[in-house]
């Protein structure tokens, strides 16, 4: 018979067990009955009591049976139960902090690592995206480049790289205006072929994507939008397909929705056939690495070595046909993930093992805990057992009692980890892909449980079974003799001390890294002034303002409207504003420089009004900016930043260099045709993408020279805010159709200042969740010492007694207290430091100017811990220079 | 927990339930029929302790060798009707193949067989 049948019989007989007791009542009865009337008939004796006396002792016998059928079985229980409420009652500190520990542990871990499992594992919808990668050209001096169309092409129709990939797919990406009805907005759109939904592996949630017939020349632009299009701007309505939208004045239908998240590349809120493409040269020069990616399917079991071996075929045969495009370039590949969700990694997995560290100090902390109880209750557990208690029946109690706090603990760790994962989800989306589908990962709350749950279990019985040992009498006359306490655990209870502390430094230490990251970046000088500077992005309507020389008296207009606005200190254009997001890359030729790389776009485009600098308030290196004088004249007058005039002449003056830029508006006819010119000066760095992102070269031209057809008005304010109505009415006046209504129109109002600190946000985010792992930390590793301590303490208020009897003053026994917790803290301290350092290369890429080893992290921490052990230790030390020697040595 | 002590005095040691398994075999029987059924056979040389019947009762219904059922005795007295189940059958022909066993091998040893 198995034990879960014996268990289902108890099961049985317990819930029934009224009924079941009165039955074996009444059976003896009738037994004892029966057996009378026998007697009776038999002799004249007194039937009855001759019948009791064969029968024996009827209580006896009916508790043996009560026994039998199993009706005690759940006595046992019953009583554990109430006992341990008793005792929690007692000590309800001892059960909450146990409690909270379990919940933090399993809670906090669980949250962050279902937030890393679903960003790193779940993020990309697309199927097997193991086999996804992007291709890439690598330059033997470094560097990559998305490769050029018919690069790109070659690689397709190579039979070779054929045996490689299920599909290779070409993707250009553009900027366009989507209007739809009154309103408009910029959007990405992806140019693509009919191959690459399929390569993808997704499929829409409404209509159809792009097929071969949408590709013909003739064909009727159609697009497929992204989930999230649909939802803004369409409110998610079913009947999208068949709408006529517009794409940079293009009606285009609407033939599919894809699932949300599915987005490549990231920019792209819609899709149309390639051959909609309105700038074919993008598609047929070799030279032209413009906005593109291209991604490919790798086949099943190919591995992608030996893909890209098969594309270096291709790329050394092109090297050879067109040396001034490929020569020096290679193929390469990355893994799509990476292109998706690279920069989140490193601070994902920071908090992975932040969160890690965290459940193993709490486990510690609840096993310290446990053991400190146990052994507390010794002295109470060895007085049953000598009463006649059984051993099973004490250690089942103890372990119903861990039982019941690792359920408690479970419980409340998997709401707290339900809710912190609900706090995520509100996290927009472009922080973590696909929030809307976050969710409690149930294997990391099993085994975040698991291991919170075994520890407490283990920590529960282990003790108790040895408490109960049949030797136990000697904690009895242990006791009478004043304790000297079960050596072994209190070993064990300050290694687990010393563990915790290791682990709160490192936590600390990993905190105060990322803390001084933070403050180093938000420290750093970007280049220009912030304060009240507001940005505009401009974009003519359709049809209006398409020659350059048009858009650009119309920027000259719109630049005086704003000055003349009362609380406008001045003001300026540029094609695309640092920190913006969009940015073009051109190519550079200098002459008589051949080791230049001309093949690639290296140099950051930026078409400017001569009022910039002032404007936005950066600062002049050398040479000079642009007058009114530059920017009516025909010829190329360029203005370089620090970097590009450091990277080109590194040992001499760029000032009167004579170079050539190619123009980069791909909406220009004059696409790409070379600008010869001499730089007439330099200017200082100014960041373009974030505080901690070194800046990247960059070369300015003036406006009217290539004039970008559309761009971003840039406001100095006194007031900021105050002067945006004035502003905005300013620019109705020159053209009511450049700040159209809506609140995703082109007129979208920017504050520098905001968009700057914005780009430290996930610093922010990652250093306060880090913050508060570390915090928690402290108060368990604080909890442990505290426990630990004043169970020695209590353990030798005889011996300090006698001490104190002895003449020993309140000073001599605090500092016996505190000196033995600094050496636990110390040790911890050091082990910990050792540890942080050699955790903090795990964190390598999340630090800016900041090493592993940075004493203005350390410091701080080691003095802070310091000062908690002491903290801890100060309570039990006061309390034992207060014993009174009599009481102490009298015991008990 | 502590198992209860089985038939200490009069019986070999653990073959109560063997009896009460074999003597069911004739039928469903209350308790007190179970313990003089022995007795009778046996010509009172078993003695059935009385205590030690009931808690054996709920030991095999517990391992599911046994079932029972609330009844009437021919007299109208209400009785608690005990009945062999299929396992118990089964349990019943280990414990005679342990028992001759056992038998032989002691008369085996007293030099009887």
């Amino acid at each position: 018979m198995s034990f879960i049948d014996g268990l289902r019989h108890r099961v049985r007989v317990w819930r029934r067990r009224g009924d079941y007791e009165r039955g074996i009542d009444d059976e003896l009865r009738f037994h004892l009955d029966l057996d009378e009337e026998q007697r009776r008939s038999a002799y004249n004796g007194d039937a009855r009591s001759d019948a009791r006396r064969r029968f024996g002792n009827v209580t006896y016998h009916r508790e043996e049976t009560r026994h039998a059928a199993g009706l005690d079985y759940f006595d046992g229980i019953t009583n554990d139960v109430r006992h341990l409420v008793r005792s929690l009652r007692r000590s309800p500190g001892f059960a909450a902090v146990a409690v909270l520990t379990l919940a933090l542990g399993i809670g906090a871990t669980t949250a962050m690592l279902s937030v890393v499992d679903h960003v790193l594992i779940h993020s990309l919808p697309f199927r097997d995206a193991d086999r996804l990668v992007m291709l890439l050209e690598r330059g033997d001096k470094g560097g990559f480049r998305t490769p050029s169309a018919p690069t790109a092409e070659d690689w397709r129709r190579d039979p070779g790289v054929a045996k490689a990939f299920d599909a290779v797919s070409f993707i250009r990406g553009e900027g366009m205006t989507l209007r739809v009805g009154d309103d408009a907005e910029s959007i990405g759109v992806g140019l693509v072929g009919p191959e690459f939904f399929p390569l993808l592996g997704a499929r829409p949630v409404l209509g159809r994507v792009l097929n071969d017939d949408d590709q013909r020349p003739d064909a009727p632009p159609v697009a497929v939008i992204t989930y999230n299009l649909w939802q803004r701007r369409f409110g998610g309505d079913p009947s999208i397909l068949g709408r006529r939208i517009s794409l940079d004045s293009v009606p285009v239908t609407v033939i599919g929705v894809m699932p949300n998240g599915a987005v490549y590349p990231g920019f792209a809120s819609a899709w149309e056939a390639s051959s909609q493409n309105r700038h074919k040269e993008v598609m047929t020069k070799r030279g032209l690495h413009a906005d593109s990616r291209t991604i490919g399917r790798l086949r099943a079991g190919v591995d992608s070595s030996r893909a890209v071996a098969l594309m270096r075929t291709v790329e050394s045969r092109l090297a050879d046909s067109y040396p001034a495009e490929q020569a020096h370039w290679n193929a390469a590949m990355l893994p799509l993930r990476d292109e998706i969700i690279g920069n989140v990694k490193p601070m994902l997995l920071a908090l992975a093992g932040a969160a890690a560290l965290l459940l193993i100090l709490a486990c510690a902390n609840v096993a310290n805990l446990l053991l400190a109880r146990v052994a507390a209750r010794s002295r109470e557990l060895a007085v049953r057992s000598a009463l006649g208690a059984s051993r099973g029946r004490l250690v089942r109690q103890q372990l119903t009692e861990s039982l019941v706090l690792a359920l408690a603990g479970g419980t409340l760790g998997t709401l707290l980890a339900a809710a912190a994962v609900q706090l995520a989800r509100k996290l927009p989306a472009e922080k973590l892909p696909r929030v809307e589908e976050l969710a409690v990962d149930h294997r990391v709350l099993f085994v975040a449980a698991a291991a919170s749950v075994l520890t407490a279990l283990v920590c529960g019985l282990w003790p108790a079974l040895r408490a109960t040992r049949p030797t136990s009498g000697e904690v009895l006359r242990a006791g009478a003799l004043g304790s000297i306490g079960v050596r072994s655990e209190s070993r064990l209870r300050r290694g687990l001390v010393t563990v915790q502390f290791a682990l709160a430094v490192m936590l600390l230490v990993g905190g105060g890294l990322l803390l001084q990251s933070f403050r180093r970046a938000a420290a750093v000088d970007v280049g220009l002034n912030p304060r009240g500077l507001v940005t505009l992005r401009l974009a003519p309507p359709p049809g209006a303002y398409v020659k350059p020389s048009e858009a650009a008296a119309l920027y000259a207009r719109l630049i005086d409207a704003a000055r003349a606005v009362p609380g406008v200190v001045d003001a300026a254009f540029i094609n695309h504003f640092p920190f913006g997001g969009a940015s073009i890359y051109t190519s550079i030729q200098i002459d008589g420089r051949l080791d230049i790389d001309t093949s690639s776009n290296q140099i950051l485009y930026r078409t400017v009004s001569d009022s910039y600098l002032r404007t936005v308030g950066m600062t002049l290196a050398a040479g000079r900016w642009f007058g009114d004088a530059d920017l009516r004249s025909p010829g190329g007058q360029f203005v370089l930043n620090a970097s590009a005039a450091r990277l080109y002449w590194p040992h001499e003056s760029a000032i009167g260099k004579r170079i050539t830029v190619h123009r980069a508006s791909q909406a220009r006819a004059d696409f790409g045709q070379p600008l010869p010119g001499v730089v007439i000066g330099v200017v200082n760095d100014v960041h373009q993408v974030a505080q901690d992102v070194v800046p990247a070269p960059e070369i300015y031209v003036p406006y009217t020279l290539e004039t970008w057809p559309w761009g971003t008005l840039v406001v100095r304010t006194r007031g900021g805010a105050h002067s945006i109505p004035a502003l905005r009415d300013a620019i109705a006046g020159v053209d009511a159709r450049l700040v159209e209504k809506g609140s995703s129109g082109l007129a979208k109002f920017g504050f520098v200042d905001a968009a700057i600190a914005s780009r430290l946000e996930p610093r922010k985010l990652s250093l306060s969740l880090i913050g508060a792992f570390a915090a928690c930390a402290i108060v368990l590793a604080a909890v442990g010492l505290y426990g630990v301590v004043a169970y020695g303490v209590t353990q030798r208020t005889r011996e300090l007694g006698v001490r104190k009897a002895l003449g020993a003053t309140e000073r001599m026994i605090a500092s016996l207290v505190i000196r033995e917790s600094l050496v636990l803290t110390g040790i911890g301290i050091v082990v910990g430091c050792l540890g942080a350092w050699a955790g903090a290369r795990l964190i390598h890429d999340l630090l800016f100017q900041t090493t592993p080893a940075d004493l203005t992290v350390y410091a701080p921490t080691i003095v802070m811990l310091l000062g908690i052990g002491f903290l801890a230790s100060y309570i039990p030390a006061r309390r034992a220079t207060r014993l009174d020697p009599t009481i102490a040595m009298r015991g008990e | 927990m502590t198992m209860p002590k089985s038939s200490r005095a009069d019986l070999v040691p653990g073959t109560l339930d063997m009896l009460i398994l074999y003597t069911l075999t004739l039928g469903a029987l209350h308790g007190y029929a179970i313990a003089q059924h022995i007795e009778k056979l046996s010509d009172s040389v078993l003695q059935v302790e009385q205590g030690s019947l009931y808690p054996a009762l709920e030991r095999l219904q517990r391992k599911g060798w046994l079932t029972s059922k609330w009844g009437q005795t021919p007299t109208g007295r209400r009785a608690r009707y005990y009945t062999i189940t299929a396992s118990g059958r089964k349990q019943l022909g280990e414990e005679i193949t342990d028992f001759d066993r056992v038998m032989l091998a002691i008369n085996r040893v007293m030099k009887r067989a």
